[in-house]
C-alpha cells in the first residue's frame, strides 16, 4: 500500500498499482524502494485526488502508453474527440474540478486522464462562436483595434468560398 | 474659437480617448490573466486542447476546416498569439482557403508540413501549393499528389522528414526522384511504375501499387502490401510487362518475410499452370490477407502454398459465382492457420457472408472471415470446413439460410429472407433445435402471415421485431400469441 498526502493535509492509502498509473508516483517509488513514507502531493487538494484515484482504479491493469509504443497510434489516440461511456460520466464535473483534474493529471504524469481532460475541454468549445466561448470561460474581448480589423477580414474570407 | 485652437482641442482629446481605450484594452487583457476560468491551465495543456480541435475538424472531410476551428484565434489575445505561435497547429495544408494561404503558410515556420494536391482545390490554390511543393521538398512530412502536375521531375531535391506519399497520376519516376533521399518514407501509394531499384524506396514499409518489378529488393521490407486491381507485372531484363506464374509470384512473396497485411490481386494476365513447389511459402508475422480471384480455380491454389502463424482476418473475394473448388482452399486454409476463439456470429449480406468471433451489437467489430461474391451458396458447406465454426446467431440478408442445429438466434433482415425462413415449413424445428430468439428488423412484412406460421411451429421462439412498420392492433396480436413475446414492436 502507498500512503498519499494531499495539499490540505488529507491522507490517501491506496494499492501501489492503482497510484503507480500516475507515471510521477511510479518514478518516486521506483526511486525510493520499499518505504512507508508517505508522498506528499503538495500540487493535489484532497477533493481532487480522490477524483483521479476513482479514475485509477477504474483504469487499473489497462496498458499504460510506453515510450516506445507506436507513435502514430498514440497520437490518433490523443487527438479523437471520442470519450468512452464511463470517462464521460467520470468527467461530468463542474468546471472549476475539470480544470483542476486536468493540472493534476498533468502534474501527476497520467496521460489518458489528462487526454480525457483535454478532449473534454475541446469538445465544450467545438461548435461554439468566440463570443460563446468568451461567456464559457469568463473571458472578456481585449483584443486591440488592429487585431478586430484582422479578425474582421478573416470572417470576411472564411464568408467567401 | 478659431479654427487652429479648434484642431488642437480634438487632438488632444482624441490621444486622451485612445489613451483611456488602450487603458481599458489593457485592464481586460489583465482581467483574462486573473479571472478567466482558463487562466490556471499552462499553455502547452490550452494548446493541446487546440491540437485536439484541429485534428477533429482536419479528419471530418470539412472543405475548409481551419475556418471550423479559427473561432479559437478570435476569442481574445493570449489565445490568438498562442495559437499563431504553435507551428504544430498548422502544419496540415491539405485544404486551405487560399486567402489563408500565405498566413498560415507563414505560421508553420519551419515544421514538418501535409501538402495534398487536389482536384477540389480552387486552382489558386492549386498553384500554391504546387510552388510550396516544388520549393520547401526538405520541409514535407505528407504529400499526396491526386492528379497530374506539378511534374514529378521538379521533385528532385532529397526530402528527409516525408513520411507518406500518394502519387495517383500514371507518371514514371525520374531517376534522381527526391534527390534519391527520403530516409522516412514508409508509407507509398502510386500507380506509375515503380523503378527496379532506388535509394528514395530503401525505407518504404507500406506499399500500394500498381506496376512494380517483383524482383525489387527493396520490398523485402515491406509489413503491408496491396496489389492494384489492375497491377502489371514488370520485367526486369527485358523490359515491359512480365507474364507470372503463381510460383513466381509465391517466390515474390517468400521474399518479403516481414508481412502483416496483403491485399492481393491477381494480373490479368497470368500463367495459369499448376505451381509444383515442395514447401508452402512462411510468412509468420501475417495477420490480414485479403484475396480477390477472378474466377479461375487455379489462383485459390496459392491457399495450398502459404502458411502463417496466427490469422487474425481473411478476406477473399470472386466476380462471379463462387464455387467450392474456389473457396475450399480458403476454408482450408483459414481453418489451419487461424487459432482464435469459434466463430459465432454468421452474417449473410447481399454479397457478402462475415463470419465474426462473437455479435456485439454496441462494438464495432470487424468480421475475421469474409467471403465476397454476387452467387454464393454454400454456407454449411463452409461451415462444415471450419473447425473453429460454432455458429449461435445467424443473420440473414438474403434468401440463403445457415441450416444448423446450433443456431440459437436468427436475425431476418429482409422480406426474402423471411420467405425463405415460412418455406421451410415443418421442417423448421427440425433444422433449428436451439433456436430461442427471431429477430425480425428493418423491413416490412404482413403480420398475419407471421402469426400464421408462428402457429403452426411447435417450438417455442421469443419474438423482437424493430423498425417494421407494424401497426398497433398487429403488434397486439403478436403478442398475444402463445409462446412468443414481442418486447417491442414499436418502429
Amino acid at each position: 500500500m502507498v500512503l498519499l498526502v494531499t495539499s490540505d493535509n488529507e491522507q490517501f492509502t491506496t494499492e501501489r498499482e492503482i497510484v503507480e498509473r500516475s507515471v510521477l508516483i511510479k518514478n518516486m517509488l521506483e526511486d525510493v524502494g520499499e518505504t512507508d513514507q508517505p508522498i506528499p502531493l503538495p500540487n493535489v487538494s484532497s477533493s481532487v485526488l480522490k477524483k483521479v484515484l476513482e479514475y485509477c482504479e477504474h483504469h487499473r491493469g489497462e496498458p499504460l502508453p510506453s515510450a516506445d509504443s507506436d507513435q502514430s497510434q498514440d497520437e490518433t489516440r490523443k487527438r479523437s474527440t471520442d470519450i468512452s461511456e464511463w470517462d464521460q460520466k467520470f468527467i461530468n464535473v463542474d468546471q472549476e474540478m475539470l480544470f483542476e483534474i486536468i493540472l493534476a493529471a498533468n502534474y501527476l504524469d497520467i496521460k489518458s486522464l489528462l487526454d480525457v481532460g483535454c478532449k473534454t475541454v475541446a469538445n465544450m468549445i467545438k461548435g461554439k462562436t468566440p463570443e460563446e466561448i468568451r461567456k464559457l470561460f469568463n473571458i472578456v474581448n481585449d483584443f486591440t483595434p488592429e487585431e478586430e480589423a484582422q479578425i474582421k477580414k478573416e470572417n470576411e474570407w472564411a464568408e467567401d468560398r | 474659437m478659431d479654427a487652429d485652437k479648434s484642431l488642437k482641442l480634438r487632438d488632444a482629446y482624441d490621444s486622451k480617448i485612445d489613451a483611456y481605450l488602450a487603458a481599458v484594452r489593457l485592464l481586460r487583457e489583465q482581467r483574462n490573466a486573473d479571472c478567466s476560468q482558463t487562466r490556471a491551465l499552462p499553455t502547452e495543456i490550452l494548446s493541446k486542447i487546440f491540437g485536439v480541435l484541429v485534428h477533429h475538424f482536419n479528419s471530418q472531410g470539412e472543405r475548409y476546416p481551419h475556418i471550423k476551428w479559427m473561432a479559437v484565434t478570435h476569442v481574445c489575445r493570449s489565445w490568438r498569439t498562442l495559437a499563431f505561435n504553435e507551428p504544430t497547429l498548422w502544419t496540415d495544408l491539405t485544404s486551405v482557403h487560399r486567402k489563408f494561404f500565405p498566413d498560415i503558410f507563414a505560421r508553420t515556420q519551419t515544421a514538418p508540413l501535409i501538402l495534398n494536391y487536389d482536384h477540389l482545390q480552387y486552382p489558386d490554390t492549386l498553384r500554391l501549393i504546387s510552388d510550396h511543393i516544388v520549393e520547401y521538398p526538405e520541409r514535407m512530412k505528407k504529400l499526396s499528389l491526386c492528379f497530374k502536375a506539378p511534374p514529378l521531375s521538379l521533385l528532385n531535391k532529397p526530402a528527409p522528414f516525408l513520411e507518406s506519399l500518394v502519387i495517383y497520376p500514371h507518371e514514371e519516376f525520374p531517376p534522381d526522384f527526391l534527390g534519391g533521399a527520403a530516409p522516412r518514407l514508409q508509407s507509398l501509394i502510386c500507380n506509375g511504375k515503380l523503378p527496379l531499384e532506388a535509394k528514395w524506396l530503401a525505407a518504404v514499409t507500406k506499399l500500394d501499387c500498381r506496376v512494380v518489378h517483383l524482383e525489387s529488393t527493396w520490398l523485402s521490407n515491406l509489413t503491408s502490401l496491396r496489389f492494384h486491381p489492375c497491377w502489371i507485372p514488370l520485367d526486369a531484363i527485358k523490359g515491359g510487362t512480365r507474364l507470372i506464374s503463381m510460383e513466381i509470384l509465391l517466390s515474390a512473396l517468400e521474399k518479403m518475410p516481414l508481412l502483416q497485411c496483403l491485399d492481393l490481386n491477381f494480373p490479368h494476365e497470368m500463367d495459369l499452370r499448376t505451381c509444383e513447389r515442395l514447401n508452402p511459402v512462411y510468412l509468420r508475422d501475417l495477420r490480414d490477407l485479403t484475396v480477390h480471384f477472378r474466377s479461375k480455380p487455379q489462383m485459390s491454389s496459392i491457399f495450398n502454398h502459404l502458411k502463417v502463424d496466427g490469422l487474425e482476418r481473411l478476406t477473399t473475394s470472386w466476380a462471379g459465382y463462387a464455387e467450392p473448388a474456389l473457396f475450399e482452399p480458403a476454408c482450408r486454409f483459414f481453418g489451419a492457420n487461424y487459432h482464435g476463439d469459434g466463430l459465432q456470429y454468421w452474417r449473410r449480406a447481399k454479397d457478402a457472408v462475415e463470419i465474426y468471433r462473437t455479435w456485439d451489437p454496441s462494438a464495432e467489430a470487424s468480421p475475421v472471415l469474409v467471403f465476397e461474391s454476387d452467387h454464393l451458396d454454400h454456407l454449411a458447406r463452409i461451415s462444415s470446413l471450419l473447425p473453429q465454426s460454432s455458429p449461435r446467431i445467424f443473420q440473414a440478408g438474403n434468401t440463403e439460410l445457415l441450416k444448423c442445429d446450433t443456431i440459437e438466434e436468427l436475425h431476418i433482415t429482409s422480406s426474402t429472407a423471411l420467405s425463405a425462413l415460412f418455406d421451410l415449413g415443418d421442417a423448421f424445428a427440425t433444422i433449428y433445435p436451439s433456436l430461442r430468439l427471431l429477430r425480425l428488423e428493418g423491413f416490412k412484412f404482413k403480420a398475419r402471415v407471421l402469426k400464421d406460421w408462428l402457429l403452426e411451429q411447435s417450438s417455442s421462439v421469443q419474438l423482437f421485431v424493430k423498425n417494421c412498420g407494424l401497426s398497433a392492433k398487429d403488434s397486439e396480436s403478436l403478442q398475444a400469441l402463445r409462446g412468443v413475446h414481442c418486447p417491442s414492436t414499436r418502429g
